[in-house]
């Protein structure tokens, strides 16, 4: 719960900056525009920074980052 | 060969009538397509009683189908302006306002959302080339006989070198966009200069990265068309993931790139390069934004056998003003990459405040002058007068130059090296952004007294921050929302905070440096 709640937050504050009312885990973030190019930049640097991992280039697809509940799971994968 | 017109590129054009002019991955369209889609175009603009100059506003998605809209535009006499579709509707109502559009060239439903900005009489054109290219105005469907396009009517150009070929809007600190204008002759020096400059021919194939809407799409966009070669778009679902990136690229056997300089920054720290990937790209260039000398030393490390070039250039100045072929990887990561020199045509100085230049090695505002300046800016001819001025310097002819409040000086070697700006411009992935709009914007909103917005550092990357005086309490998601029906996504400030008074130095100017510092300090929105 820590890890998706957290990423949650940050994309809800500071990624689309507290536009969007609540992001559920399974609503699609790039075809909703909630996460575009700089923002995926701006997550990967929370996240590695957060949670001290690194996400490898070959992690860095779009079915890791659709939704919160993936990206939750990823980072669940490399914190292990 | 700058006296001739933009779309005469495709008819000077020695490609084949089935070779591929531009794909995107899932649509192509072919030499002979561009030419006969452009054509039925341009007879359908003037048969809506669009004419020499009128302006044609694009609210296109990023497909092949662009090439043949904006050649159409360009036959049809008239002048293209490309909007960002993912802009908010008031955004769009200002440059609607400004440029007064003949009619929009759509290419889909998309359309749809754009309507409120437009006044009520205004055609909408969508444009459909499954199979043959076909027409929906106004929602009603044409047919070719109706269009008495039978058979197809090859345009005859009233347009001259002079004329506008496109305007592009960037954004401007009283809070409203300005629109640059850019002529044909202004593309043809640009685009004749960088196609013999890199060597380009019909065997490349040019990967487009660029949004439409920003200047440096028009490289990718006129460049194959000029020699012949192939422009292979990629969509953001491409920029987004570094591995879909490379993966595109080597489908595409791409040979040449002009990538923003935070789109290698991105590639490099996902961690992708290797040095077997993208085994065709031979030519790198990178713009923008400055690119960190420890990111450009990575990439010549992985790949020491591909060519890499820095490339400056203002939109104002059409394309690429000033270029350096890198030689050698950077000495220290810290170093700061040269712009280099001015290319064939161009010519800089360094003024100080008082329009005189400094002593060489010193740092002064980099002002340009030659063939790819800008006549200036649509409906502002005070900022044009301001920004664009003619003058004799340094024992050079009465002509006109434009101050591009870049700051920079010369190294020893003579290569220009650039240092910041003069005033509050950032760039935010390679898109110029006024901080002074983002204020106007946020005094828009009721219960603000105030706003400042400061750019911080923030792991490479610029980040914004606004700072707000409240006359009563507001809720800051709200804020935010407004703010993002007012302008671009990409300048909405990530964090607003709220301030009691906005620290001011001597004379009442805004202290941006404590207000930086404060941002640093608050790294969580103080809600």
């Amino acid at each position: 719960m820590e890890i998706i709640e957290s990423i949650r937050g940050f994309i809800s504050t500071e990624i689309c900056s507290g536009s969007v009312q609540k992001i559920d885990d399974a609503d699609l973030l790039i075809e909703n525009g909630i996460i575009d190019s700089v923002g995926i930049m701006l997550l990967l640097g929370f996240i590695e920074e957060k949670f001290a991992i690194t996400i490898d280039g070959d992690e860095l697809i779009p079915e890791n980052f659709s939704t919160i509940a993936t990206i939750s799971t990823l980072v669940g994968k490399k914190i292990g | 060969m700058a006296d001739q017109l933009v779309q005469q590129y495709l008819d000077e054009s020695l490609a084949s009538e089935d070779k591929v002019a531009c794909t995107d991955g899932r649509k192509s369209h072919t030499y002979g397509q561009l030419t006969h889609f452009s054509n039925r175009l341009a007879a359908l603009l003037r048969q809506w009683g669009v004419g020499r100059q009128d302006r044609v506003l694009l609210f296109m998605r990023r497909t092949a189908d662009f090439i043949p809209a904006i050649l159409g535009v360009l036959k049809a006499d008239a002048v293209y302006v490309p909007v960002d579709p993912k802009s908010p509707p008031e955004r769009w109502s200002q440059i609607v306002d400004d440029c007064s559009p003949a009619v929009v060239l759509s290419d889909g439903p998309s359309a749809n959302s754009l309507k409120s900005a437009l006044p009520l009489h205004m055609p909408v054109i969508q444009i459909d080339t499954d199979g043959d290219i076909s027409f929906t105005v106004n929602g009603i469907r044409q047919f070719q006989d109706e269009m008495g396009s039978h058979p197809e009517i090859i345009p005859t150009y009233r347009n001259v070198p002079d004329d506008l070929a496109y305007i592009l809007y960037t954004s401007g600190s009283t809070g409203k966009p300005k629109g640059v204008m850019i002529s044909h002759r202004n593309i043809r020096n640009y685009i004749d200069w960088a196609v013999e400059y890199f060597g380009i021919r019909s065997v490349d194939r040019i990967l487009g990265t660029a949004p439409f809407h920003f200047d440096m799409s028009t490289f990718d966009l006129w460049c194959p068309i000029k020699a012949g070669g192939t422009l292979c778009l990629a969509n953001e679902g491409h920029t987004m993931f570094p591995e879909k990136l490379l993966g595109y690229m080597e489908d595409q056997k791409v040979t040449i790139w002009k990538g923003i300089s935070s789109l290698l920054f991105y590639l490099e720290r996902a961690g992708v390069l290797n040095a077997d990937r993208i085994p065709d790209l031979d030519r790198v260039l990178f713009g923008g934004d400055a690119l960190p000398a420890r990111t450009l030393t990575r990439w010549m490390e992985v790949f020491p056998s591909k060519s890499f070039f820095n490339v400056y250039g203002p939109t104002e100045a059409t394309g690429i003003s000033f270029c350096y072929p890198v030689q050698e990887p950077p000495d220290n990561p810290g170093d700061r990459i040269p712009i280099g020199l001015p290319c064939k045509g161009m010519q800089a100085v360094l003024l100080d405040q008082d329009q005189i230049p400094v002593p060489f090695g010193e740092i002064g505002e980099l002002c340009l002058a030659g063939p790819g300046l800008s006549r200036g800016y649509l409906n502002e001819a005070d900022r044009t007068a301001d920004l664009f001025f003619r003058a004799e310097i340094n024992g050079a002819p009465l002509q006109t130059w434009y101050r591009t409040g870049d700051l920079a000086f010369q190294r020893d070697d003579g290569h220009y090296v650039f240092v910041g700006r003069g005033d509050n411009q950032v760039k935010i992935m390679g898109y110029r952004v006024e901080l002074g709009e983002i204020e106007q914007a946020l005094l828009g909103i009721d219960g603000v007294r105030d706003a400042v917005v400061v750019a911080v550092n923030r792991g490479g990357l610029p980040e914004l921050v606004g700072f707000i005086e409240e006359t009563k309490t507001l809720d800051l998601g709200q804020a935010l929302s407004k703010l993002r029906e007012r302008i671009p996504g990409y300048m909405v400030p990530r964090r607003l905070l709220r301030i009691a008074e906005i620290p001011r130095c001597g004379r009442g100017k805004v202290d941006r440096a404590a207000l930086r510092n404060m941002a640093m300090e608050n790294s969580h929105v103080d809600g």
